[in-house]
């Protein structure tokens, strides 16, 4: 990962880890390495994709970074750029396979642009995705925004001027509320209780 | 589920800020109290929820600038050309103030006309190519022969076979996405407008903000546009700056709200 800016890896990760306004910008910076974003278009492009799929791959590794980084699974053993090309060669390989539905995949070549350490990269099916998704729905705008604040490590000050709670308190009370509705909206059904489960 | 009383217990023990002692005493009341497993898993599966919805706000920035970057390109090309574009029609413009005058009231009656319903949802729909917008090999595709019968416009097959693509199946988003343009084109725009809806509740990122444009000019098209169903959707997209349609609806927003739709 190019290191201007100020930024050095470990300072883009530390970002990332602490959430709020630092990891916005940080993965603004990573989104900015046009190189990376190339090198992902080459990849995709060399290997039955097009420019746009490359694109789209490129974005969909940066929030499998983003949330390897916030999960820990990110272990600093190999540079951050190849890792995330790692995610990206990954995701793509993965699409092919269920698109094609055979193994024409696992014999396409593999080019070692750079140095990586195999990504952890779990997919959520579809099913659960759509499960996800209507209980976001059904709990409202604004609950899923207070809480995701609250997950990406925003502090209640800050959730309260974003999203003009009279104070951090009020923030808090908010996000109380919020997710015992989502918990109770995830109970009150057992089917998707049980997809997420799975 | 009593989940008020134990979340604040279950954050302190996932956040890591109970003593030795009550993170053994805790985990003791999760083996013997099946609410707080109950609730547990609750939390889970709540955590989830908000995974995916960070994961889908991410989804929309990362979009969203990369729209930026595509304006970004053109505009600067176009601003350079416009400016001497500009200088050569200015004199003209001066030379025809006079005729402008008396014009006037006509002109603004014919651009009243380049905002009607019909005009604006000219200006704005485009059928999309449906063999193009498949990911990877389109010949393989599980959605090829149905897309190959919609771009060669035999719409009554392509329908045919959309129609089989089940609920649970990965591609059926796109399959009512593209069902819904079948509609539009029969002009059935209830049929259009349901079937848009169908394809925009999968949440799928690459149809969703696809068909939720296209529902709002489905409202168009069915001149409807005074239905509060179609301005909190349109205030909706205007209002979000991850959406893919942002831009696009707040022009349109402005281009409904222009007086000279009023002299049609």
């Amino acid at each position: 990962m190019k290191t201007n800016q100020g930024w050095t890896e470990q300072s883009l990760v530390a970002s990332i880890l602490q959430g709020g306004n630092a990891r916005q910008t940080a993965i603004r910076f990573i989104y900015e390495d046009k190189d990376l974003r190339q090198m992902v278009i080459r990849f995709v492009n060399k290997n039955r994709g097009n420019d746009e799929d490359g694109q789209d791959m490129f974005h969909e590794g940066i929030i499998v970074l983003d949330r390897n980084i916030r999960e820990g699974k990110f272990r600093g053993e190999a540079p951050l750029k190849g890792y995330l090309y790692s995610i990206c060669r990954f995701l793509w390989m993965n699409r092919m396979r269920k698109q094609s539905h055979t193994d024409t995949v696992a014999e396409m070549p593999v080019t070692a642009e750079v140095d990586t350490e195999s990504p952890e990269v779990i997919f959520v099916s579809e099913e659960r995705k759509a499960v996800l998704n209507r209980l976001l729905d059904e709990v409202g705008e604004r609950c899923r925004k207070i809480l995701e604040l609250w997950k990406l490590s925003y502090s209640m000050e800050e959730i309260a001027e974003k999203l003009d709670f009279s104070s951090a308190a009020m923030a808090r009370k908010a996000k109380y509320r919020c997710h015992i509705s989502l918990m109770e909206l995830v109970q009150k059904n057992p089917a998707l209780a049980q997809t997420l489960q799975n | 589920m009593n989940a008020e009383r134990y979340i604040e217990k279950i954050e302190q023990y996932l956040e890591g800020e109970m003593s030795q002692a009550e993170r053994a005493a805790f985990e003791a009341e999760i083996d013997e109290n099946a609410e707080l497993r109950q609730t547990m898993a609750a939390y889970d599966g709540s955590l989830a929820a908000i995974e995916q919805s960070i994961e889908n706000t991410l989804r929309h920035e990362l979009q969203s600038w990369a729209a930026e970057d595509k304006a970004a390109q053109p505009a600067a090309s176009r601003s350079s050309a416009k400016i001497v574009t500009m200088r050569t029609l200015a004199l003209r413009w001066a030379a025809a103030a006079s005729i402008l005058l008396v014009i006037g009231w006509f002109t603004m009656v014919q651009t009243g006309k380049g905002l009607s319903d019909e005009a604006l949802f000219a200006a704005q729909y485009a059928l999309p190519q449906a063999q193009a917008a498949l990911r990877g090999d389109a010949a393989t595709h599980p959605l090829a022969a149905g897309a190959a019968a919609f771009d060669a416009g035999d719409f009554q097959t392509a329908q045919t076979f959309f129609e089989q693509i089940p609920t649970q199946d990965e591609y059926y988003a796109e399959a009512q996405y593209l069902l819904a343009h079948i509609a539009l084109q029969q002009k059935d725009y209830d049929r259009a407008i349901a079937t848009f809806n169908r394809a925009t509740e999968r949440r799928d990122p690459k149809v969703s903000e696809k068909a939720e444009w296209n529902t709002l000019l489905t409202y168009i098209a069915a001149k409807r546009t005074d239905k509060a169903i179609f301005k909190n959707l349109l205030a909706k997209i205007a209002g979000d700056a991850g959406h893919s349609y942002q831009q696009q609806a707040v022009a349109l927003q402005k281009q409904l709200a222009d007086f000279r739709r009023k002299l049609q």
